[in-house]
C-alpha cells in the first residue's frame, strides 16, 4: 500500500532515478576515446599557445582562454575515466597475467593526466598521447589484434596506435 | 532534508529492486560501512551502493550487493562531496 502511495506521488513529482548501477557487461570497449581525449589535451594546449603568443590580448582572448582551458580540464577527466574503465571494467586477471606492468602504467595515465590539467605545456600533453598509445597498444594486444601506428588525420597531427582489423 | 529516489537497475538485489523507492537524508550525521549512500559519480551519475570502506579523507569505496554491479575499482573513491544523502528508509516494490 505505501508502494501503491509512493508510486502515485512519483506520477505527479517525477522522484529522480538513481541506478543501482548494472554492468550489462556489453563488452564494448575500445581505448579509442582515450586516445582521442589526449589528442584534444595537446590540441587545446596549441590553441592556448597561439592566443599567449599574439602578444597583447583583449577581453575576447581572455575569454577564448578560459573556454579553451576548461574543455582541457574536461579532457584530462575523460582520459581518466575511458582508462579506468578499461583498466577496471574489462582487465581481469587474464589480462593482468599477460600485461604484469597494466597497473603501473594506468596510474602513469592517471598522473599525466593530472599535470596535464596543471600545465598548458605541449610536451605534458604529447607525454600523455604516448602512454595513453602503450595502453590502446596493451589493451589491443589482450583481444589479440595487431596494432600500426599512424600520423592522426587532423591537428594535432600526433602518432596514434590504431588496430589493424583488416589483419 | 529528506528526499525519495528511484532505484533502477539490479546491481543492489537481493536488497533493493528496480521499482523500490529510498527516502535519503541529505543531512546525514555520519556515513558508516554498510550504509547505503546515493551518490553522483563523475562517470556513472546518480547511483545507489553499500558502503565498503571509507578512506580517513572522507572518501568511499563503494559496492553493489551480487556480481552484476559495476565493480569497485571501477568507480574508484567516490569524493565525501560527491554523497548525495545516505539511505534512510526503503518502500519496496510488491513482488511480482
Amino acid at each position: 500500500m505505501i508502494h501503491g502511495l509512493f508510486k502515485s506521488i512519483d506520477k505527479a513529482l517525477h522522484f529522480k532515478t538513481v541506478k543501482a548501477h548494472c554492468d550489462i557487461p556489453c563488452k564494448i570497449y575500445d581505448p579509442s576515446t582515450a586516445q582521442l581525449a589526449a589528442l584534444s589535451c595537446v590540441r587545446l594546449m596549441d590553441l592556448i599557445k597561439e592566443i599567449e603568443d599574439k602578444g597583447e590580448l583583449g577581453v575576447v582572448d581572455y575569454a577564448q582562454v578560459a573556454r579553451l582551458v576548461s574543455e582541457k580540464e574536461s579532457a584530462s577527466t575523460e582520459v581518466k575515466e575511458a582508462v579506468r574503465i578499461i583498466w577496471g571494467d574489462y582487465f581481469k586477471a587474464p589480462q593482468f597475467d599477460q600485461l604484469p606492468h597494466a597497473h603501473e602504467l594506468t596510474h602513469n595515465i592517471m598522473l599525466q593526466a593530472s599535470k596535464c590539467k596543471q600545465s598548458i605545456t605541449r610536451e605534458e600533453g604529447e607525454k600523455l598521447v604516448e602512454l595513453v598509445n602503450e595502453f590502446a597498444a596493451a589493451f589491443w594486444l589482450t583481444k589479440g589484434v595487431e596494432v600500426y601506428t599512424a600520423a592522426c588525420p587532423y591537428p594535432p597531427a600526433l602518432d596514434v596506435v590504431y588496430p589493424d582489423l583488416k589483419a | 532534508m529528506l528526499s525519495v529516489v528511484k532505484v533502477q537497475g539490479v546491481s543492489m538485489a537481493p536488497r533493493l529492486k528496480e521499482g523500490d523507492y529510498v527516502v535519503i537524508n541529505r543531512f546525514y550525521p555520519r556515513i558508516k560501512v554498510g550504509h547505503l549512500v546515493v551518490v553522483d559519480h563523475a562517470t556513472y551519475q546518480h547511483m545507489i551502493k553499500r558502503v565498503q570502506k571509507i578512506n580517513s579523507n572522507g572518501s568511499l569505496w563503494l559496492t553493489g550487493e551480487n556480481e552484476n554491479s559495476v565493480r569497485p575499482e571501477a568507480m574508484g573513491w567516490v569524493p565525501e562531496a560527491r554523497i548525495l544523502g545516505k539511505v534512510i528508509f526503503c518502500i519496496r516494490a510488491k513482488p511480482e
